[in-house]
């Protein structure tokens, strides 16, 4: 198998950016009641990464180490990710209104804003370009398809029938256990 | 445009825990990522309150965001001073704090309706010391569960692989927000049974009152009946 298609399968199945790391949880606490509204947030979540880690890894690799103040790598990224996340606002308000409705009733530039400083931060800065930017598109993939397997349950979390402190974020939890646990056996088959 | 619901700030604690469910295996980060979380959310928003009712929630997070990012970046800088092997280990990536801290940070920018001006640093104190006990009670069950250890004592049994690897930090998470949960709604529901109380007593006393103003009406200046 190529390096690529093992990376992609690492990054999507075994070390995925929400039931392995848990960066992108947070991601599924705004509201997602609207197909369309998740694809596009996902888009520009997608879009916002690529862009935002070519940025972050030019600057790391040709301004902070030849500088030697790689410590300021983290306030770079926090910073690249907001511009990023406030670009995707922005396309998303012009874009359609009923999706910039139901991104300003929820708090998805926040969690935008977070997913992005987490994949960002799992970067390693010391891979090539092309495999670095490949990489981060694959944590990408396997954050929609998180996303979309549990899509279905949004409007169910709240009404399920277990005991009323169980509902919504602990069964959530419980639920991205046991899919982390199948998607890492699915990762091992390959 | 609809308002908005708050969030319950316990799954809000259980999430924040998530972002950092690669990083504490022991006590020891534990605590270091509550004290070090927990401070740049108290800094940062009492920064960030200074443009309370001013600005725009997003302008808000913007600063709020950077804040926490320079100040995490001043403490890895200083906490790369200190040689204790444990705290050397703790703060490798301590850069991931910035997540947890950027998380508890919504519910006061976004929810600053549940937030009065009385009560506001007394909110964000509770989630902070909330978030401390969380981490904490998270990190001494995972390394006494995963590894069998308490602050690096050997328990005499070895720990069960699965609560070693992110999925089973989760599941000790969602355990947690259970439990945490089941305390607040206890509190919420016996506050809730105190305030009706009060009501009730406050409208019989002022029924007692008027009751008592208009038997003084009905009599004279000496004390007799009109």
């Amino acid at each position: 198998m190529s390096e690529f298609a093992l990376l992609a399968i690492n990054a999507i199945f075994m070390a995925n950016v929400m039931t392995y790391f848990g960066y992108g949880v947070i991601g599924l606490q705004t509201d997602k009641k609207n197909f369309l509204y998740l694809i596009i947030s996902c888009a520009t979540t997608i879009m916002g990464v690529i862009i935002g880690g070519s940025i972050v890894f030019a600057l790391v690799n040709y301004v902070l180490i030849p500088l030697d103040v790689i410590f300021l790598k983290t306030f770079i990224i926090v910073f690249i990710s907001l511009i990023m996340s406030y670009l995707s606002r922005l396309l998303i308000k012009y874009t359609s209104k009923e999706a910039f409705y139901l991104y300003e009733k929820s708090y998805q530039f926040a969690a935008q804003t977070i997913l992005l400083v987490g994949i960002m931060l799992v970067f390693d800065y010391s891979l090539s370009f092309l495999i670095g930017i490949f990489l981060v598109t694959m944590y990408c993939a396997g954050y929609i398809l998180v996303q979309l397997l549990l899509y279905a349950i949004y409007d169910k979390l709240d009404n399920a029938h277990n005991l009323k402190p169980a509902r919504n974020v602990p069964l959530m939890l419980y639920t991205i256990s046991i899919i982390g646990i199948i998607l890492s056996a699915i990762g091992m088959l390959f | 445009m609809e308002k908005k619901q708050p969030i319950n700030s316990i799954y809000l604690t259980a999430l924040a825990v998530c972002a950092v469910v690669l990083n504490i295996a022991t006590i020891y980060d534990a605590l270091i990522y509550a004290v070090v979380v927990g401070m740049v959310f108290l800094i940062g928003l009492s920064i960030v309150s200074m443009i309370d009712k001013i600005s725009d929630n997003h302008v808000r997070f913007i600063l709020y965001s950077l804040i926490s990012a320079v100040l995490i970046t001043i403490l890895k800088v200083l906490l790369g001073y200190f040689e204790n092997p444990f705290i050397v280990f703790a703060t490798e990536n301590i850069e991931t704090a910035v997540l947890p801290t950027l998380i508890l940070g919504i519910y006061p920018i976004y929810f600053e309706n549940t937030f009065t001006t009385k009560n506001y640093f007394i909110k964000i104190i509770v989630m902070a010391v909330v978030w401390c006990i969380f981490t904490a009670i998270y990190g001494a069950v995972i390394e006494i569960v995963g590894f069998g250890t308490f602050a690096n004592m050997t328990l005499g049994f070895e720990g069960l692989e699965f609560f070693q690897l992110p999925y089973g930090g989760m599941f000790v998470i969602a355990t947690l927000a259970l439990i945490f949960n089941i305390i607040r709604r206890t509190y919420v529901k016996r506050k809730k049974h105190f305030d009706t109380l009060v009501e009730s007593y406050k409208i019989v006393i002022k029924e007692l009152y008027e009751k008592e103003s208009i038997s003084q009406d009905m009599l004279d200046d000496k004390g007799g009946r009109k």
